[in-house]
C-alpha cells in the first residue's frame, strides 16, 4: 500500500518509515498538518498514519480536512499518539479516524491494523468500480430507452385511432406498453380495430408488438380480409419472436356499408356486443391460440360475424383491465365491467371512473387497454358513399392503338378459394407510375367487379339474398360454403393503360367462366335504402364507361387517370 | 413460487406452489431442466393445485418447456388445475397444446 506518515518529530518519522518499509509498503512523509494536506492531494495515498500532537494544525484537524477533501471517498486514517486516554480515542473517531495506535509503536500491531484497513480499502475500491460501471449502465440504459420510446411512438399511426366509431383507453404499466391498439380504414371504408397483448410488460413486451402494428396497417390499407391479416400476423410474430413470446390478439371489423361485423378473438378476454339498453346480445370468447405459438401452416383464423344494429357497441379489452388489483388484493373483474356497460351513454367514462374508484391509490400491474366501437346508422353511412360524383360517361368502349402497358391475370379455382384477390391484383397495378394516387378508387372498382364475377358468376349467388334483417350474414355464410366447394371455373383480369383522344385511361376487363346474368336489369333505378346493387352503381359513377358483354360474364370499364381526384 | 419435485420411475411431478409469474422464471427453468436432462424421465406432470396466480409470462414459460420437452420426446401434462389456472389456460386455448386435467 501507499502510506502517508505524518509526524513533526523527525526521529519518529524515520522509525515509522523503517517499520513500514520492512513490511513492504511504499512510504510518503509529511512533517506537519499543512504539508500532509499538500502531499495527500498530490499523491493520493491509500492510508494515512497521523500523529495527533503537532504544532499548528493538529492531527484531528488535519484528518477532518483530509476527509472533506477526499469526499465522497473515505480516507482510512490511523492516529498515533502517546496519550492513551479515552477522550483522545473518541475524538480520533469523531475526526474521521479509522483506528488508534499508541506509542511506542509495536510492529506486529501496526501490521495487523494496516491489514484490516487494507480489507476495507479493497472493498471500497471494488465498490467504487462497480458503482461506476453501474452508473454508466444506467445512463446508457436511459439513453436507449429514450430512443426506443421515440421509435415506438412514431411507428404506430394514430390517425386511425381518431375514427368517430372508436373510443378507447390505453394505459401502460411501465414506460413501454406491451399492449397495442391499432385502427384503420380499408380502401372500401371498412373500419378495422386490433388490440394485442404481448406476454409480460415493459420493453421486451413492447418489442413483441412491433411486427403487429406494421403488418396490420399495411394490410388494412391494401384491403386484405380479416382472416388473411390474422394469418399473416401469426406468421410474423412466430418468425420474429423466440418461443414463449406470444401475443393475445383480437380484431373487430365493421363494414358500415354492408351492415356487417366480423370479430376474431385469439387469446383476449371475451369480447362483448351490447345493445343500447345495456343488454349483452353477443359474446365472442377466445377460440384460438394466441399469435406466435403455432407455425403458419398449423394456424388457421376462425372469425365470427356479429349482429349489426345501429346503436350496438362492441367492447374489447386486454386482461390487464380485469386483473387490475387494488390494495385489498381484489381484482376489478368482469362483473364490475359489465355493470358499467348497462348504461348506454358514456360507457367509456363510466368504466374509467369505476376503475379509478376501485383502484384508489393502487396502480394496475399490467397494461390496461379497452376499446368501444359503435355501429353507425344507415343515414350516416349514406353520406360516406358518393352518390353524385360528376361523371361524364359514355356507353361504349372505343378501341385504342396507344397501349402504354398491359398486365393480365388468370386465376383458377384454387387461387380463388385461397387468396384475397383484389389486394393482390391491386398491389401489382399500383406499382405503375402515377397509379398509387388512385388506389382507393381502383380498389373499389376492382373489388366490386371481382365480387360480381365471383359471387354472381362462379358461385351463382342471388343478390336478393342480401335483403332482410341480418341478410348480409346469411349471404356470407352461403358464399363461404359455395366458395369452399368451388372446384372449377376461373376469372381473368386484364388492365391496360391506354390513351384515347389525349386522355390517359385505365381499361380493366374482367371475365368469368360463369353463366352470366341479365345486365339490362342493372339499368333500373336503385332505391336509396336497397343495399344490393349499390356496388355496380358506384363503379358506374367512378368510371367513364362500364360495359357488359357476352351473357354478362365479361365487363370492361374505362377509368380516367386525368379526372381531378375527388375524395371519397 | 416454490416447486417440489418427485420422480417415480419414468414419471415425474412438479408441484408448483404460489404465484406463477415472471419472477418464478429462474426456479421453474432450473427445476424442469433437471427433469429434461434425466434420461429415465419420460413424462413431466405439473401439479397446479397450489398455484395462486398465473399470468401470461407463465404461459410463455410453459411453451418454452413444451418446446424443449418435444425435442427430447417427453410428454408434458398439466394436472389438478385450479379454477383460476383453468380460466387462464382456456382464454389462451392452451388445451389445444397440452393435456390438461
Amino acid at each position: 500500500m501507499r502510506i502517508l506518515a505524518v509526524d513533526d518529530t523527525r526521529a519518529n518519522l524515520v522509525l515509522l518509515q523503517a517499520m513500514l518499509k520492512r513490511s513492504g509498503h511504499e512510504v510518503l512523509t509529511a512533517e506537519n498538518g499543512e504539508l500532509c494536506l499538500e502531499v495527500f492531494e498530490k499523491e493520493h495515498p491509500d492510508l494515512v498514519l497521523m500523529d495527533v500532537m503537532m504544532p499548528g494544525m493538529d492531527g484531528f484537524e488535519a484528518a477532518q480536512r483530509l476527509q472533506e477533501m477526499a469526499a465522497p471517498r473515505w480516507v482510512p486514517i490511523i492516529f498515533i499518539s502517546a496519550a492513551a486516554t479515552e477522550e483522545y480515542y473518541i475524538k480520533g473517531h469523531q475526526s474521521g479516524g479509522a483506528d488508534y495506535l499508541f506509542k511506542p509503536i509495536n510492529q506486529v500491531i501496526l501490521n495487523t491494523k494496516i491489514e484490516s484497513i487494507k480489507r476495507v480499502v479493497d472493498m471500497q475500491n471494488t465498490l467504487a468500480k462497480q458503482n461506476m460501471a453501474l452508473q454508466e449502465y444506467v445512463e446508457k440504459d436511459e439513453e436507449e430507452r429514450r430512443i426506443s420510446r421515440h421509435i415506438m411512438e412514431h411507428m404506430t399511426e394514430s390517425r386511425g385511432l381518431e375514427d368517430p366509431l372508436l373510443e378507447y383507453i390505453l394505459s401502460p404499466a411501465e414506460q413501454f406498453s406491451g399492449d397495442v391498439i391499432c385502427a384503420a380504414r380499408s380502401p372500401n371504408n371498412r373500419f378495422y380495430l386490433l388490440i394485442g397483448d404481448a406476454v409480460g410488460h415493459g420493453l421486451a413486451a413492447s418489442i413483441t408488438t412491433l411486427p403487429i402494428s406494421g403488418t396490420f396497417y399495411s394490410m388494412v390499407h391494401k384491403g386484405f380480409e380479416l382472416q388473411t391479416i390474422g394469418r399473416e400476423l401469426n406468421r410474423r410474430v412466430k418468425e420474429a419472436m423466440p418461443t414463449g413470446c406470444f401475443v393475445a390478439c383480437g380484431i373487430v371489423m365493421i363494414d358500415p356499408a354492408e351492415s356487417y361485423i366480423e370479430v376474431w378473438n385469439a387469446g383476449l378476454p371475451t369480447i362483448y356486443c351490447v345493445d343500447s339498453h345495456g343488454q349483452i346480445v353477443d359474446t365472442f370468447a377466445s377460440n384460438q391460440l394466441p399469435l406466435g405459438v403455432l407455425s403458419a401452416t398449423q394456424y388457421s383464423v376462425e372469425s365470427h360475424a356479429a349482429r349489426y344494429n345501429t346503436g350496438n357497441q362492441i367492447v374489447i379489452f386486454s386482461d390487464g383491465l380485469l386483473e387490475a388489483e387494488n390494495n385489498n388484493g381484489e381484482f376489478f373483474g368482469e362483473e364490475k365491467l359489465l355493470s358499467c356497460l348497462m348504461n348506454p351513454s358514456d360507457r367509456l367514462d363510466n368504466i374509467k371512473h369505476a376503475l379509478a374508484e376501485f383502484m384508489g391509490d393502487a396502480v394496475p400491474h399490467d397494461d390496461v387497454t379497452l376499446a368501444i366501437l359503435s355501429m353507425p346508422s344507415k343515414e350516416s353511412i349514406a353520406k360516406g358513399i358518393p352518390d353524385a360524383l360528376p361523371v361524364e360517361s359514355v356507353a361504349f368502349i372505343e378501341e385504342s392503338d396507344e397501349i402504354e402497358w398491359k398486365v393480365s391475370f388468370q386465376l383458377g379455382a384454387n387461387e380463388i378459394r385461397s387468396m384475397d384477390l383484389t389486394p393482390v391484383i391491386l398491389s401489382v397495378i399500383s406499382q405503375f407510375n402515377g397509379l398509387e394516387a388512385h388506389n382507393q378508387k381502383l380498389f373499389l372498382i376492382i373489388s366490386e367487379l371481382m365480387n360480381n364475377a365471383l359471387d354472381h358468376g362462379l358461385l351463382e349467388l342471388d343478390s336478393s339474398l342480401k335483403s332482410g334483417p341480418n341478410a348480409f350474414e346469411t349471404y356470407l355464410n352461403a358464399r363461404q360454403q359455395r366458395l369452399k366447394d368451388l372446384t372449377t371455373g376461373s376469372i381473368s383480369i386484364t388492365a391496360h393503360k391506354i390513351r384515347l383522344h389525349d386522355e390517359a385511361l385505365l381499361r380493366i376487363t374482367i371475365e368469368d367462366t360463369g353463366k352470366g346474368f341479365d345486365y339490362n336489369a342493372l339499368k333500373a333505378p336503385i332505391e336509396q335504402t336497397q343495399m344490393h346493387g349499390r356496388g355496380i352503381k358506384l363503379v358506374k359513377q367512378l368510371c367513364r364507361a362500364t360495359v357488359y358483354e357476352g351473357n354478362g360474364n365479361t365487363v370492361t370499364v374505362d377509368y380516367s387517370l386525368e379526372r381531378p381526384l375527388s375524395t371519397l | 413460487m416454490n416447486i417440489q419435485t418427485t420422480i417415480n420411475r419414468d414419471q415425474s411431478l412438479m408441484r408448483l406452489n404460489g404465484r406463477f409469474d415472471f419472477n418464478s422464471h429462474k426456479t421453474f427453468r432450473e427445476t424442469y431442466q433437471q427433469l429434461l436432462d434425466d434420461d429415465s424421465v419420460k413424462e413431466i406432470a405439473l401439479d397446479l393445485a397450489q398455484v395462486e396466480y398465473l399470468d401470461s409470462s407463465a404461459l410463455g414459460m410453459l411453451l418454452q418447456l413444451k418446446e424443449k420437452a418435444d425435442s427430447k420426446r417427453k410428454v408434458i401434462k398439466l394436472k389438478n388445475c385450479s379454477q383460476l389456472a383453468r380460466d387462464v389456460l382456456a382464454i389462451a386455448n392452451f388445451d389445444k397444446l397440452f393435456e390438461i386435467s
